[in-house]
């Protein structure tokens, strides 16, 4: 009898054994949850996220083989493996781009714990696993997580089954996350290279808009796929300015001497140009053409002069600013206007091609020609430019002129730019400002911001695209200071950017970039 | 938080020795397989692995040992696992590992069964 007490006993110290056994197994197992939760769940790489479930369920079930494998089930293509302990060919079989429909169609279910005996591909046998694992990535991957047999030679029980199906579902949801932020670095990095891309595009603008005639600005901005720049008869005035004696000064001076005396002067002019609405067509080392257009043919006339003045008056300022450090120079500055074929003209030669936006024609060699008849004192002017100007500026008749390449002697005038004290050339701005639109006296009240100085002011007379604004302090703007106007306009405010285009003793001239609404 | 991982290989006799102290994990195994590699290239037939007494190994960290062994296997290597507490050795057992490399309670123990 004690004997079969002794082996009950045994028995059930086995049995408890067996249970403490399998009591560290499922705490093992629940270990290895715990960890693998850790590991990937903060993790945010593909490639570490697929090694570290790999080595986890390797290591848990002591398989000396495994393989974790993400397929594109659109394109039935494997977009990624990891695996440990496969045989050459087996290799072979996850490589990444490889035919995955053995993995995605024969293996069978994607809910299930795949087997080699339920595996009628034999791919399970091929790579030397013994189970096959399915999970879901996403709407286009699936994922498999594959495991051969383990070193204890036990057969996977269902329990193992369960816990593979939870870590297999625990990777599908830590690989949609790394996913997901892959996906989201990508589009990061996509929109940092546009936005640089478009930091290139506008500082080549930017650039580009120096060297660029603004009419032709107008034209791409005004159909930037298909800007038309065909040649059309234009009536324009042409303004020809030359440095006295470049040819004289290159020689005597070094060239950067040279060029920093031509940035000097010339930025100032083109600020004059700019002003006056011309469009500087050329600079040739010692030269500028500049075209001026508008709708009133007068106009134009009258904005080359004033510009051409601006150059005489500029050059004077800045000779005298640098006097000591270069030596004066004298600007010619000769103005045509008349008909010309305005448009781009386009020099096409084997290295590529060249365009150019000019006016050609025999106004602009008149306009030329005139130039060279400068003396650094006057503008002078064709006949028709007179025309245009009017009578209120006495200028000097120099009769019939032989000029070179023009059949006919041309009578020629010239303007001296002493003639016109300064309120004379304001009073002479004011006229020449842009007029399309009738002008009509109003009184409206205006804030004027000039950056984040606010200024209240009234509006005296307005046009659609001007206005005439009294009661602003003189030094608060200069001419080409942008500004925001709100005006009110019976009781309704009227928000618009605008431009100072002149200032005399009757106030500020504004042009506004929106039309004005009169009523 | 992981303990900081060192590996160091050494020589008794014939037997190449890798001491590995601090965790042993599917993220620190790559140091114990880089050593693994250099006494192997060295000639090893004989391995050691002594593991500190406070050693954490996880699973990724087994799977690490299993690659080892199951390449020591082909390359007819004799590997023997020293320093590990009970409760590792169970799970060493539970999985499989001690079919591949026995286990023994000393360093001496060890290097006298070579």
């Amino acid at each position: 009898m004690p004997g079969r007490g002794v082996d009950r006993l045994k028995q059930r110290l086995k049995r408890a054994a067996a249970a403490q056994r399998e009591l560290e197994r499922r705490m093992f197992h629940l270990k290895t949850l715990y960890d693998v939760s850790r590991e990937i769940g903060a993790a945010i790489d593909t490639a570490s996220i697929m090694n570290t479930v790999l080595l986890t369920v390797m290591g848990t079930f002591g398989a000396e083989r495994g393989a974790v494998v993400l397929i594109d089930v659109r394109e039935h293509r494997v977009t990624a493996a990891v695996h440990r302990g496969l045989e050459p060919e087996g290799e072979a079989l996850l490589a990444p781009g490889v035919d995955a429909g053995a993995l995605v169609g024969r293996t069978g279910a994607d809910d299930a714990m795949v087997r080699p005996e339920r595996d009628g591909s034999g791919l399970l046998r091929g790579l030397g696993l013994r189970v096959w694992i399915p999970f879901t990535v996403g709407d286009d991957i699936r994922g498999r997580l594959g495991l051969g047999d383990k070193l204890t030679d036990e057969r996977y029980t269902s329990d193992d089954g369960e816990l593979l199906v939870t870590l297999a579902n625990q990777a599908g949801v830590a690989l949609a996350n790394a996913r997901a932020h892959e996906q989201l670095v990508h589009y990061a990095q996509e929109l940092e290279s546009t936005v640089r891309r478009i930091q290139i595009l506008e500082s080549i603008r930017g650039n580009l808009a120096k060297f660029v005639p603004k009419a032709v600005q107008a034209m791409i901005e005004a159909s930037p796929e298909a800007p038309s720049f065909d040649k059309r008869d234009a009536d324009v005035s042409v303004l020809f300015a030359d440095i006295t004696g470049y040819t004289r000064l290159s020689a005597e001076m070094a060239f950067e001497r040279i060029n920093q005396l031509v940035e000097v002067y010339f930025g100032a002019f083109l600020d004059e140009v700019v002003k006056y609405g011309g469009d500087v067509n050329e600079t040739a080392g010692d030269g500028l053409m500049v075209i001026f257009r508008d709708a009133d043919p007068r106009q134009h006339a009258r904005a080359a002069v004033l510009a051409g003045l601006a150059i005489l008056r500029r050059t004077r300022e800045i000779n005298g600013t640098l006097e000591g450090f270069f030596e004066p120079i004298a600007m010619h500055v000769g103005v045509n206007s008349g008909p010309a074929l305005v448009g781009v003209t386009k020099i096409e030669g084997l290295a590529g091609t060249r365009w150019t936006y000019t006016a050609s024609g025999t106004t602009t060699n008149i306009a030329n020609r005139l130039a060279a008849l400068g003396d650094g004192e006057a503008v002078v002017m064709s006949q028709e430019t007179r025309r245009r100007l009017g009578e209120r500026f006495a200028v000097d008749d120099l009769g019939p002129q032989s000029l070179k390449n023009v059949a006919q002697p041309q009578r020629v005038f010239r303007l001296p730019v002493d003639r016109m004290d300064a309120d004379a050339f304001d009073q002479f701005t004011a006229e020449a400002e842009h007029r399309h639109h009738a002008r009509r006296p109003v009184s409206w009240p205006v804030r004027v911001w000039v950056g984040e100085t606010c200024f209240d002011a009234h509006v005296a007379d307005a046009s659609m695209y001007g206005l005439r604004v009294v009661d602003l302090p003189h030094d608060a703007v200069a001419v080409g200071t942008s500004c925001r106007l709100e005006v009110m306009i019976d009781d309704e405010p009227f928000v618009c950017t605008a431009e100072v285009r002149n200032i005399g003793p009757l106030g500020v001239g504004v042009e506004t970039r929106e039309p004005c609404p009169l009523t | 938080m992981a303990k900081p991982q060192e590996i160091v290989v050494r020589t008794m006799g014939d037997v190449s020795v890798i001491d590995i102290k601090g965790d042993v994990t599917s993220v620190t195994g790559p140091p114990i397989e880089a050593a693994y590699r250099q006494v192997t290239t060295a000639g090893a037939a004989k391995i050691l692995l002594v593991f500190a007494h406070d050693c954490y190994i996880n699973s990724g960290g087994i799977a690490i040992l299993i690659g080892i062994l199951s390449e020591s296997k082909k390359k007819q290597q004799t590997i023997r696992m020293t320093g590990l507490s009970s409760h590792f050795q169970k799970i060493f057992g539970m999985v499989g590992l001690t079919k591949y490399a026995q286990i023994h309670p000393s360093e001496a123990a060890a290097l006298a069964a070579f």
